[in-house]
């Protein structure tokens, strides 16, 4: 396997969008390239964080990543790894708002070409929502719809949840987005919680 | 007429121009089913990234796992920078150390850091003194204020009357020794709370109260005291641990900018006239200190 620090933007890219062992190899790389984060503690440590909170910005920095990456929100406009700092700029932000509400998220200048990101942003106090709400739809279910919601193939969530088919898994996955969604209807005190405001 | 229903999912994800936005925006307020589909859909993307993002998550405690059992791996690659760096860096000190005399160590946050005077250092090492150190989990454990100075207000009494309760320590899951809750127990242990909340960022199926009850004390600690108020309200609602989340939930709530007054007032009257209430003692104490205010 070639060195994780060596991959290219397009090759991470594609990873991140691929089968389990190149997304593997995408996560490798961001998780065991010091420069990106040594960036990261450099970056938050410069601006009253401590390094724990650096390493959490840098995870919480991945999951926004991977996410435009997955709903195509990353165009590749600017290179991989500018982006990723602004990420980390906006996601530190985003992270002093929790304790200081004040904090102005206008602050960041994010390449302007790219899609609103707090659009892909999910808001505290939803998360508490939905999490209660999730637990209605079950442990295996929101297994399968995690696996189903970060474009895993039925193959891989066969493997992965030890279905005997690929048909098999596609059933399951389809009942499982079935009863999420009929749940949901079923609460329309949840839909109007959660109504979005922008 | 454009069928704007296919388009749903690209207005909540924030990839539509704005000229078909505003377009899309008006035709949601003429048509209530389309509003409640865009809806609908929202609540389905969020609870799948919320879902995915579990899943993620899990993949890089993993792989974080696996690194850990191969130390030295990124020295090996880059020993030439570090020895470089190190290098320039002893350098720098001993120049520094000639020309300056020693300062003491003392640190300052900025005035907006969430590590600023007035908050709460949200981290375990902010906050490692001796004295939460030695602190065994299960025994009263001194709000992270301890020795710092906070005007003396409502929240400080609120603090300092934080305890953590006995049954907190013997919060047990059910699963297995790697599974979130065991995960954030340990972390709470070692006063990492904030990786303690990352653990428990989705509850235990089969333990949501026992993770309910250490997101909130992980929450309190951590000085989020709107979200531990949150998480001791939803366990106020019955169960094993409602006593101990009736007073610490009302500590948290105290502790809240801008809490409701009369409310908490309320609810602290009610513990300290419930006799029978395992924390009566402390909230009649409470409460006297309040009144001498």
């Amino acid at each position: 396997m070639a060195k994780s620090t060596n991959l290219s933007d397009d090759k991470i890219l594609a990873s991140l969008r691929g089968g389990s062992e190149e997304r593997r190899r995408a996560l490798q790389y961001f998780f065991s390239n010091p420069e990106l984060m040594q960036w990261t503690l450099r970056y938050v440590q410069a601006h009253g964080g401590a390094e724990q909170d650096g390493r959490d910005v840098f995870e919480e920095a991945f999951i926004i990543f991977e996410r435009q990456v997955r709903t195509d929100h990353f165009r590749g406009d600017s290179s991989l790894k500018t982006w990723f700092h602004s990420i980390v700029r906006w996601q530190w932000l985003v992270a002093q708002r929790k304790t200081r509400p004040m904090v102005d998220l206008e602050q960041i200048n994010l390449p302007s070409s790219q899609p609103d990101p707090e659009k892909l942003l999910i808001k505290e106090e939803r998360r508490v929502m939905l999490e209660q709400f999730l637990v209605l739809v079950g442990e295996r279910c929101q297994r399968l719809l995690g696996y189903f919601q970060l474009n895993y193939s039925m193959q891989e969530i066969r493997q992965l949840a030890g279905f005997s088919s690929n048909q098999v898994a596609s059933n399951e996955v389809h009942g499982c987005r079935k009863k999420l969604k009929s749940l949901i209807e079923q609460h329309p005190e949840l839909q109007e919680a959660l109504k979005y405001r922008n | 007429m454009k069928n704007w229903y296919n388009v749903i999912e690209t207005y909540n994800l924030g990839k539509m121009h704005a000229p078909q936005r505003a377009q899309f925006e008006a035709a949601m307020a003429d048509d209530p089913a389309l509003a409640q589909a865009v809806q609908q859909h929202r609540i389905e993307w969020e609870a799948g990234e919320l879902l995915a993002e579990k899943a993620l998550r899990a993949q890089i405690r993993q792989l974080m796992r696996e690194q850990a059992d191969k130390p030295g791996s990124w020295f090996s690659i880059n020993w030439k920078w570090a020895l470089l760096v190190t290098t320039i860096m002893a350098a720098g000190a001993a120049v520094i150390f000639k020309n300056k005399q020693p300062v003491a160590p003392a640190v300052q946050y900025p005035s907006n850091s969430p590590l600023g005077k007035d908050s709460i250092p949200p981290t375990p090492p902010s906050f490692a003194t001796q004295e939460h150190r030695d602190t065994p989990i299960g025994k009263p454990v001194n709000p992270p204020v301890a020795g710092r100075k906070i005007a003396g207000g409502v929240k400080a009494m609120a603090l300092a009357a934080y305890q953590s309760s006995e049954s907190f320590s013997q919060v047990r899951s059910l699963a297995g020794e790697n599974d979130s809750l065991s995960l954030a127990q340990e972390a709470f242990a070692k006063k990492d709370y904030r990786l303690a909340l990352r653990y428990l960022s989705s509850l235990p199926l089969d333990s949501r109260q026992e993770g309910l009850s250490l997101r909130g004390h992980s929450h309190f600690l951590a000085g989020d005291y709107a979200a531990a108020s949150n998480d001791f309200s939803e366990l106020r609602a019955g169960g094993v641990y409602i006593r101990d989340a009736q007073w610490f939930g009302l500590l948290a709530t105290i502790a809240t900018p801008g809490a409701d007054k009369n409310n908490w007032m309320k609810r602290l009257d009610a513990i300290c006239l419930d006799k029978k209430h395992p924390f009566q003692k402390d909230a009649a104490a409470l409460l006297e200190k309040l009144e001498k205010r």
